[in-house]
């Protein structure tokens, strides 16, 4: 068996670093999935063998961290799409090959797997493999329905299995820091979240056969996703609830096909509004005809505001400038003052000129994407599974579906007493 | 080009005016931080822009003895000249 690389012990130990906190309780409190690297040194000579299960783009995205993780043999794959079959194999050379992911969860040598399927796949694949004794690590969102997520967690606890969904902000350094600080009060009161993603494309796959159109575009069919919604908002809306440490209770909103009219199903500009019990209000929103906003969740504190998309915080009030510079300032606004202008008599709002400190003292450089395939194949060797990252999972798809079913209806959707988990402020009647 | 000769007396004559400069940019900054309260430290902490302001003051009074000494020199050569 591999001892730890020395890419890998740079690479925990440059993640403990930027954390600035190794262990520390205030990390922990804000983040405790992360005690799942805590037996990290003593596992360094193990190793589980994981199946892919859908090894489209997204599939080979992750099989990419994982190839380089001397903790994991990627032992199997499955796809029915022979160029995802062979870019696969390009990763993982020796993997066995199936068509049918049943047949590889019946391979007894398999530990995990991760699914990384169009969404309407998902509940069946999750539930069949927790039912097949292996441990899931399932891309978000988790199911197609409220329903199905609320049963594929379920099939988690009942089977004491170890569960993933991919929400890998969780393990991304600079979200878990600034989690930290604003739980701290470090920003003051948490009044409103933006969240917004915004592109400026069809979203389209090129199709070689007509025939697999919606098989290789399900995204843009509602048969397959729910578009917008379950593909991108599913990150955005779990980071406002950790940041809230507080599930919403309703939202509404509103969906369009306002721009690539080009036979889809599903919307290309959607904006939800979702409404916690205290009155404060997260938005999510997004278009796919314009990309000069880029992606965003704008964390409004009293006292600051974070975008930790771009890794930095800005406080409301920042230090004056030096008294010599104010007194020059003020000289040369009396000097220009006097010389007669046309302009407005009052001033608008605008916004503040602030350039913010970044949150890890530098530019964002990972997703945590590596991080989070790393904790699972820790949670999968130890048998350990982290507190609180299959409910984060679970609210993060259920927040969106809801969203979606705003949409659909045009009406408020209030969160569903009979799919609440007992999490944070949620009580669940079934447990 | 004519060499050029700096006296020991003119040499003099410009450090004066540098440190009356310098003085007068500290007199400047110490106004600012008691008319905005801020900490005594900004006598350290802004002794850059002290400098500057030192640096900008001089060549100002240059500019203006420049200025005075060619006026003084034109008037005597016209005074001379009648």
């Amino acid at each position: 068996m591999n001892d730890l690389t020395e890419k890998e012990k740079i690479d925990r130990r440059r993640f403990l670093k930027e954390l600035g906190a190794a262990g520390a309780t205030g990390l922990l409190l804000a983040s405790p999935w992360l005690s799942v690297f805590a037996r990290a040194g003593e596992t360094h000579r193990e190793r589980c063998r994981i199946g892919v299960i859908g090894t489209g783009s997204r599939g080979c995205f992750l099989m990419g961290f994982m190839a380089r993780n001397p903790k994991v043999e990627l032992a199997a794959i499955c796809d029915i799409y022979q160029p995802s079959i062979d870019a696969a194999l390009g990763i993982a050379p020796k993997a066995r090959v199936y068509k049918d992911y049943r047949q590889l969860l019946d391979d007894r040598t398999i530990d995990a797997v991760v699914i990384a399927t169009p969404l309407d796949r998902h509940h069946r694949m999750a539930v069949d493999a927790f039912d097949a004794g292996k441990d899931v690590y399932c891309e978000k969102t988790l199911g197609y329905t409220i329903e199905e997520c609320y049963d594929i967690y379920w099939h988690y606890r009942n089977s004491g299995r170890i569960f993933f969904s991919g929400q890998q902000r969780l393990f991304d350094p600079r979200y878990i820091k600034v989690m930290e600080m604003i739980h701290s009060g470090m920003f003051g009161e948490i009044n409103a979240v933006r969240t917004f993603w915004y592109r400026n494309n069809d979203w389209r796959r090129k199709v070689e056969d007509p025939k697999l159109e919606r098989h290789i575009n399900w995204r843009l069919y509602r048969e397959y996703s729910k578009g917008l919604m379950t593909e991108l908002a599913c990150h955005q809306l779990q980071v406002g609830s950790w940041a809230l440490q507080e599930i919403p209770d309703r939202v509404m909103g509103h969906g369009a096909i306002t721009h690539w009219k080009d036979g889809r199903e599903v919307y290309d500009n959607v904006h939800c509004m979702y409404v916690f019990g205290n009155g404060v209000k997260m938005t999510f929103d997004s278009v796919i005809s314009n990309k000069f906003y880029g992606l965003e969740e704008q964390i409004l504190g009293t006292l600051g505001t974070v975008e930790p998309e771009k890794g930095k915080y800005y406080f409301e009030e920042i230090p004056p400038a030096p008294a010599f510079l104010q007194l020059v300032n003020k000289w040369e606004n009396r000097l220009f003052d006097a010389i007669p202008f046309a302009g407005t008599s009052w001033a608008p709002e605008t916004a503040n000129e602030n350039t913010g400190e970044f949150i890890l003292g530098e530019r964002p450089k990972t997703d945590g994407t590596s991080l989070a395939l790393e904790a699972f194949a820790e949670a999968v060797i130890t048998r350990r599974q982290p507190e609180r990252i299959a409910e984060e999972g679970y609210y993060a798809s259920a927040l969106c579906l809801l969203g979606d079913q705003a949409l659909q209806e045009e009406r408020t959707v209030y969160f569903p007493d009979e799919f609440k988990l007992d999490y944070l402020n949620h009580k669940s009647p079934k447990q | 080009m004519k060499d050029t000769v700096l006296t020991a007396r003119r040499k003099k004559r410009e450090l004066l005016w540098l440190a009356g400069a310098f003085l007068l940019a500290n007199a400047i900054n110490i106004y600012a931080i008691v008319s905005y309260h801020s900490p005594a430290s900004e006598l350290l902490t802004s002794f850059f822009y002290v400098l500057t302001a030192t640096v900008v003051i001089y060549l100002l009074t240059l500019l203006v003895r420049g200025c005075v000494g060619l006026i003084a020199g034109t008037v005597r050569a016209i005074i001379r000249k009648r």
